[in-house]
């Protein structure tokens, strides 16, 4: 579903984010991603994301090669990945509904479908009785969870996570975690960078190790 | 919080897309762009007027301009283009005399027709225009030579002259009066008009684009996370560009509005006076002038210039909002 084939990624300040990395990620397979600051995880969600594009090597992302895509179908395959990030960015001058609805108004789905969607997504995360809210006034877990629902809620085949968990207390985390793992075993491809290293050695799931940019534990096909 | 088997079966993905769908899409998106940018400028609507009040003050200059020009122009089309030529008569030419020279050029390729104005005819003429009894200015002598009145058929200037030349050097004419002047001053300055007017025209064709991009310009940076948030969960470069469009769009078409309502408002102000220089000159066809189709012309522009600031400003600020 992914694949990184001796992937290199050098900023033009000249620092190396990945040096010759390669790995595969199964479909429906969730995997972690840790390692120190800097060590890469940021660079090859990026990648993944065609936020950046790597100096080396390929990235094949649901069977197609990220290089080929250029322009309007950059939109496209965004469009087809959903992203969970650190800091939520959730757009405050809109309900929690419109928030997740954005993705799917983006997507062109009907407008029937956007509701039920929506619904659905806030239905997983447990925030269905808040979508007439505004995102700010939810707590920082409530709106992790909205953040997640809008990942989702186009029901993507891959969902990325960037420190989803990094501003939360452990049971907040554990919940957090509890709702990624159900949506791999739902058939979603599932990649999380993260630091919180005692929660997820409890979760048994792969766990890709970067030091310096290149893989020193967890690559290679399962 | 446990996802259904139904999730798994729904997972898909949303390239392939046909083209009617992609159309409703395209649609919706269009409706959502246009009610985004509504509600917005609804929201902050003081700026907003200020910002169509800005753009139809700047318009509405050479609005006004054209309007004096357009009128200056019909009128100047109207008015007796002086298309006669007056030969005065040698004081020692009896009226007989005279009648003779009249017929000799009624044969004249140029001219069209030739009337013989009598020294008396004259002076009844000039006692009406100053309001004295032809006795009264009689009794004073009558100083007034005879003349003929030339209708010609064609007032080009080579022509023109030629004639003329021709005419001055007969020995029994004393004078020939060619009242060109003051046409070719009018249109002089009708020319002057209609240069400032186009000057002022590009001034505020410049202005309009300047205030559109600099309005758009701080739109799209208050409104960065929102486009970065957009862009990561894949909208494409015309869907975040989509509402600063409309938004050019209103402010053009309010900032058109506006103008039109100023031009409008200062021919009715000015009628009162133009008519009344008009009645005076005794000339109905002296009257401001604003076609509708020059109002049309405006609206259009203005919204054009709307679009083109909006567009050109977005584009080039939404290049430096990427999601790093």
């Amino acid at each position: 579903m992914i694949e990184f084939d001796r992937v290199s990624k050098r900023y033009d300040s000249g620092r190396d984010a990945l040096r010759e990395l390669s790995l595969f990620i199964e479909p429906e397979e969730l995997v972690f991603l840790t390692g120190h600051s800097g060590a890469g995880k940021s660079t090859l969600l990026k990648l993944i994301m065609i936020m950046e594009r790597q100096t080396r090597g390929r990235v094949i992302v649901n069977g197609k090669d990220l290089q080929t895509i250029k322009g309007g179908g950059i939109a496209k395959h965004r469009q087809d990945i959903g992203v969970v990030f650190q800091d939520h960015q959730l757009l405050y001058d809109r309900t929690v509904y419109d928030n997740v609805a954005l993705p799917l108004l983006i997507s062109g789905f009907e407008h029937r479908d956007i509701g039920r969607r929506v619904r659905a997504a806030l239905d997983k995360v447990g925030l269905l009785d808040k979508e007439k809210s505004n995102p700010e006034a939810l707590s920082g877990g409530e709106q992790q969870r909205v953040g997640i629902a809008r990942a989702v809620a186009s029901r993507p085949k891959i969902l990325l996570a960037d420190e989803p968990t990094g501003n939360l207390d452990p049971a907040l985390s554990a919940e957090i975690m509890a709702l990624f793992r159900a949506f791999s075993r739902a058939g979603v491809t599932v990649l999380i960078a993260t630091h919180d290293l005692a929660l997820i050695s409890r979760m048994q799931h792969r766990i890709l190790t970067l030091k310096e940019g290149a893989l020193v534990a967890g690559g290679g096909r399962e | 919080m446990v996802v259904s088997k139904a999730g798994r079966t729904a997972a898909r993905s949303v390239t392939k897309v046909p083209f009617a769908r992609r159309f409703v899409t395209w649609r919706l998106h269009h409706r959502l762009a246009r009610h985004d940018t509504l509600s917005r400028l609804g929201r902050h609507w003081v700026s907003t007027l200020l910002t169509a009040l800005v753009m139809g003050v700047v318009l509405s200059l050479p609005a006004a301009l054209s309007m004096g020009v357009l009128t200056l122009e019909a009128a100047l089309a109207q008015v007796d283009r002086g298309d006669s030529i007056t030969v005065v008569a040698h004081d020692s030419l009896t009226l007989s005399q005279v009648e003779v020279l009249s017929e000799e050029y009624a044969s004249l390729a140029l001219v069209r027709s030739v009337s013989v104005v009598s020294k008396e005819q004259a002076l009844d003429e000039l006692s009406q225009w100053l309001g004295l009894s032809p006795e009264v200015l009689a009794s004073l002598g009558n100083p007034l030579p005879h003349s003929i009145s030339l209708t010609l058929t064609s007032m080009q200037t080579e022509a023109l002259q030629a004639l003329t030349e021709q005419l001055t050097h007969n020995p029994l004419v004393a004078d020939v009066l060619l009242d060109m002047e003051w046409l070719s001053r009018l249109q002089a300055i009708a020319l002057f008009g209609e240069r400032l007017m186009w000057a002022f025209v590009a001034i505020a064709l410049l202005a309009c684009l300047l205030i559109i991009g600099n309005t758009i310009r701080l739109a799209v940076e208050s409104r960065r996370q929102e486009i970065l948030v957009t862009k990561l969960v894949g909208a494409n470069n015309a869907y975040v560009m989509r509402p600063f469009l409309y938004t050019g769009f209103a402010y053009g078409a309010a900032g058109g509005l506006v103008a039109l309502l100023i031009t409008y408002s200062v021919k009715s102000w000015l009628g009162g006076p133009i008519e009344a220089l008009a009645n005076s000159y005794q000339t109905p066809y002296f009257a401001l002038r604003f076609p509708l189709s020059l109002a049309f012309a405006l609206l259009t522009a203005a919204i054009v210039l709307g679009m083109l600031g909006a567009w050109a400003s977005a584009r080039r600020q939404l290049k430096l909002i990427e999601p790093r």
